[in-house]
């Protein structure tokens, strides 16, 4: 674990700041530009199968309305499925080929996963001087609820947090020190404190078992990652904070906690999220990002208050799962929540501009129609057309997910070999 | 049958049957030891037999802080209330102890960082005597505090890492009171503190060796106060005064008496009935929001408080029909609004309710957010009260199905491993998902089954209940129900219990059960065990 750490920050230390040059560097190089990867996933069932598949000539569904003028960027995927398959429980093990561990059947929603996760895997693969290898990002969450979007991503066998604020996912990217004209002594100090934690820790060294050695190594390694963002910014391309709207709340916690602050603010955090996400992308502090939409229910994720137009007061979790097919009163108010979804992905897409083309967006949820984890939907988006072939809509016959990450692998060109448990050796999906 | 309330006038009760030893292979095992429960006295629980010549002792573990503890010792270094965000504690067992599986990451110091800073920032310098001006006061600070932080005197070595910051600092302009501030943060996020060091040693002695004294003073005090140690109790370890278990009985009967005792009275609760669950956090009832959420968990901390520290312990922590309400909680235990709007405590129908379990808030943790779970309630009994184990279910189970009552059916797969838990938590259908008294379910249906609970071990031999405030009068007198709850103090106090410690065990409960379930008893009991008081070490020192 130290040493894979170690590894990936070689090389960082003053040199970690540099390395928002890379990225704008990178397209200067002759050849293939590499591949940046986003996951922009969601919690929950999804509409009828009717909803989501693309008509000939790869018209676009109710669903996808919002994505039109695209079409030539968008592989349509389905009948994916999820062999650990657990309903909401399949979160936990849809991006990593390994089933999840449940220490305790009473509270069967908090498990964990000894794998790691696409993003995670694909970030390490990638390696390179980035400042973090993945900037995950998380918006309609909460701290208690919600196994959909809490415990989906793992590095190595330990659940990776979401960031929820805007400002904390900016101040991440680009440092604390991004627009401080003199640097302040808060900063100066706390890399001097720092600094002497990490003398303290190094005397500790040699006195006690290797295990404890590897476990104050880590510690040593966080530090540094820690040194690394409050480093005096030398950041170049000018990166700018999201655009919250006044009123916005400055609490990490009231973004997570308050319900009210949620909703009422979820479009906003959003598109937060995704302003400060293209711009890591575009500066080189990460080529991996993911954006977590929760509407895990318990109201927090009402789509009566994201969308207006949208009258039923049923919350995100409830809404998405509401059977009765196209007679159903609340049938109208799932297309246009789906739809809901879909404009926020628009803005994704419309935010990369040209950067999609260097760029696959990965758009992922955990289980298709009513709990369904045996045709689950995706789309691959992006990319200059080298990568996969767009505009078709692909059946995937109830291909495990694992055949479609070994695809995403060889898009992104990274080794996949020691992805998942080593039970799926189903082949790379055709696209 | 007595009508006790009109609430219940409609139900026809609950039988705790007569009962048959459950056959859940694999899932549902019994006790790992439940010392003296069957006779064995101090020499033979569970079969196993006492050595007094073998010192039982568990290998060394480096632990960090839990939340709770770091929080705890920033109050008692620098004054300062701060709350720490961003991460949670892990555990092996029952209780928070961050060990051998924990691992540091960025963003728990970014958390330790911000923490750190804020206490730094709002600090009283001047009261610590740090605001002189001058670098000896600081250097003065860092010794006394220090050495209450690290829990030992400080070396040179660790005194020049800080005051290092200190002349840094002022070499690179700042201000004395920054560069005070500066070492402060460095000294709550010493690693030295941060870890319980200098509770592990670096000898690779096989042999089972009495803790150094300023590592069991460590040791004594998160166990009794969740805190680093106080002046008098290092003082003590210094002058050999806790070489023997006299002198830590001394010290713990000191410490004890002290308030600071609430917060490991209060942590060992929180744990055991899950009073800091998210789970308690979350309703859909509209009558639910953060401050009733608030105001339910600091009323199961006063009663907790109040039957462990000021009443009759553990038997009324099980059955008191009191509670201590406010203007929030107070409606849902239908008692009057307080006038001031404070915590007040108020007597409540014994019929309806009966000790903790019977509190809104444990009732609230042991529910899904808009329904109870009978699986929840009931394993909590299982596990928590009896020291029960009941494994986790296959892996095919859809658990998305709450409260399916074809998995108690005899004969059904399920049934070994439901019907121990399911008819407990069932026969508690009375108490919503918030606490409150309810007649009906939501559907309209009348709440009037007839249940029989599966009995296990003790628990086995009480005959019929009513309510649950029946089944909570039924527990207090079990023997086994009394060691459980010593067992898992000894647990908070050393870690997950093992086969070795069944010796040890035995004796705590004993002591506490002679005492009459006096808890600070059973904390005395603790620390001068053997088990509390040695270390065993288990690696080579590394090269």
């Amino acid at each position: 674990m130290t040493v894979s750490r170690r590894r990936f920050l070689a090389g960082l230390g003053a040199a970690a700041v540099s390395a928002p040059l890379l990225g704008l560097g990178r397209r200067a190089l002759a050849g293939p530009q590499p591949m940046n990867l986003v996951i922009f996933y969601s919690g929950n069932s999804l509409i009828h199968p009717s909803v989501w598949r693309p008509g000939a000539g790869f018209a676009l569904p109710q669903m996808l309305s919002p994505l039109a003028g695209l079409e030539d960027r968008i592989l349509f995927i389905d009948n994916v499925r999820n062999p650990f398959g657990r309903g909401h429980d399949s979160a936990g093990s849809l991006f990593t080929g390994h089933d999840i561990v449940i220490p305790n059947a009473a509270q069967h929603w908090v498990y964990s996963n000894p794998g790691t996760s696409l993003d995670y895997h694909v970030a390490h693969a990638l390696g390179g001087p980035v400042r973090l290898p993945v900037l995950h990002t998380g918006a309609l969450v909460n701290f208690a609820a919600g196994n959909s979007h809490k415990f989906v991503h793992y590095d190595g066998g330990v659940r990776q947090p979401f960031i929820a604020h805007p400002m904390r996912a900016f101040e991440a990217a680009f440092g604390t020190s991004y627009m401080a004209a003199e640097e302040p002594v808060d900063l100066r100090r706390q890399r001097r404190v720092l600094g002497a934690n990490q003398e303290e820790l190094r005397a500790m060294l040699g006195q006690r078992t290797p295990e404890v050695d590897a476990r104050l190594g880590s510690h040593l390694d966080a530090i540094d990652s820690q040194l690394s963002l409050l480093a005096p910014s030398t950041v170049t391309c000018s990166p700018t904070p999201p655009s919250l709207p006044a009123g916005y709340p400055t609490a990490d916690a009231d973004v997570q906690r308050n319900r009210g602050l949620v909703n009422q603010w979820g479009n906003d955090s959003i598109r937060g999220h995704i302003d400060v996400m293209v711009q890591a992308l575009r500066c080189g502090v990460t080529r991996v990002a993911t954006m977590t939409i929760g509407d895990s229910g318990v109201d927090f994720g009402q789509p009566s208050v994201l969308d207006p137009s949208i009258t039923s007061t049923l919350d995100c979790h409830d809404l998405t799962h509401n059977t009765g097919g196209a007679s159903a009163p609340t049938y109208p108010d799932r297309v246009r929540f789906e739809q809901w979804r879909t404009r926020h992905l628009r803005y994704l897409l419309d935010q990369l501009g040209p950067d999609l083309d260097h760029t696959l967006v990965l758009y992922a949820r955990p289980i298709g129609h009513n709990h369904d984890t045996n045709n689950i939907p995706f789309m691959l988006i992006g990319g200059d057309g080298t990568h996969f072939t767009p505009r078709r809509h692909l059946d995937a016959g109830g291909a495990s997910a694992m055949s479609l990450w070994r695809a995403v692998g060889q898009i992104m060109n990274v080794d996949m070999t020691g992805f998942g448990d080593g039970s799926d050796t189903s082949a790379a999906l055709p696209v | 049958m007595e009508q006790v309330g009109w609430w219940r006038s409609a139900r026809s009760g609950v039988v705790l049957g007569a009962l048959i030893a459950v056959g859940c292979v694999g899932a549902l095992e019994e006790p790992r030891f439940m010392p003296g429960a069957e006779g064995g006295g101090p020499h033979g629980p569970g079969g196993v037999v006492c050595d007094d010549d073998k010192i039982v002792a568990r290998p060394d573990e480096l632990l960090r802080l839990t939340v709770p503890q770091y929080e705890n010792a920033i109050r008692d270094l620098v004054g300062v209330d701060i709350a720490v965000a961003g991460f949670s504690d892990s555990s092996s067992g029952t209780f928070a102890a961050n060990g051998t599986s924990d691992t540091i990451a960025r963003g728990h110091v970014k958390s330790y960082l911000d923490a750190a800073e804020a206490a730094a920032r709002a600090m009283d310098l001047s009261a610590y005597g740090v605001g002189c001006g001058d670098r000896s006061c600081v250097e003065a600070f860092v010794r006394s505090t220090g050495r209450r932080a690290y829990r030992q005197p400080l070396s040179d070595a660790s005194v020049a890492t800080l005051m290092g910051v200190y002349d840094d600092g002022i070499a690179d302009g700042w201000t004395h009171d920054e560069a005070a501030r500066g070492v402060v943060m460095a000294l709550l996020m010493s690693p030295r503190l941060v870890y319980r060091w200098n509770e592990t040693m670096a000898d690779a002695d096989a042999e089972p060796t009495l803790l150094d004294p300023h590592g069991l003073a460590s040791r004594m005090a998160f166990f009794l106060w969740n805190s680093v140690p106080d002046d008098a109790l290092l003082d003590a370890a210094a002058a050999g005064d806790l070489a023997d278990p006299a002198g830590i009985e001394a010290q713990a009967r000191r410490m004890i008496q002290s308030d600071l005792v609430r917060r490991s009275v209060r942590s060992f609760h929180g744990q055991w009935v899950h009073l800091e669950s998210s789970r308690a956090d979350d309703k859909r009832d509209p009558a639910f929001d953060p401050t009733l959420a608030a105001s339910m968990r600091e009323s199961s901390y006063l009663f907790v408080e109040e039957a462990m520290l000021n009443g009759g312990g553990l038997r009324e922590l099980l059955t008191a029909p009191y509670a201590f309400v406010d203007s929030e909680v107070a409606p849902l235990l239908g008692a009057t609004v307080p006038s001031d709007g404070q915590f007040h405590r108020v007597e409540l129908d014994p019929s309806e309710r009966a000790g903790i379990l019977t509190q809104p808030r444990v009732l609230a943790a042991l529910a899904r957010f808009d329904k109870v779970s009978w699986v929840s309630r009931g394993q909590w009994v299982r596990e928590r009260v009896l020291c029960e184990h009941i494994s986790p279910p296959p892996a095919n189970v859809d658990m998305t199905v709450l409260n399916n009552p074809e998995r108690t059916t005899p004969g059904s797969a399920c049934a070994s491993c439901h019907l121990p838990m399911d008819p407990i938590g069932r026969g508690m259908d009375e108490y919503d998902e918030l606490g409150r008294l309810r007649t009906h379910y939501a559907d309209g249906t009348l709440i009037d089954e007839v249940i029989d609970v599966q009995g296990y071990g003790g628990f086995s031999e009480h005959g019929t209940f009513e309510h649950a405030p029946d089944l909570m009068r039924s527990l207090a007198d079990e023997p086994q129900v009394q060691r459980c709850y010593a067992q898992q103090w000894y647990e908070m106090a050393v870690g997950p219990v093992r086969d070795e410690d069944a010796c040890a065990v035995d004796t705590i409960a004993d002591r506490f059960i002679e005492s009459d379930l006096d808890l600070r008893e059973l904390m005395v009991a603790v620390v001068t065990s053997e088990p509390f008081r040695y270390r065993l070490p288990t690696s080579e020192v590394s090269p």
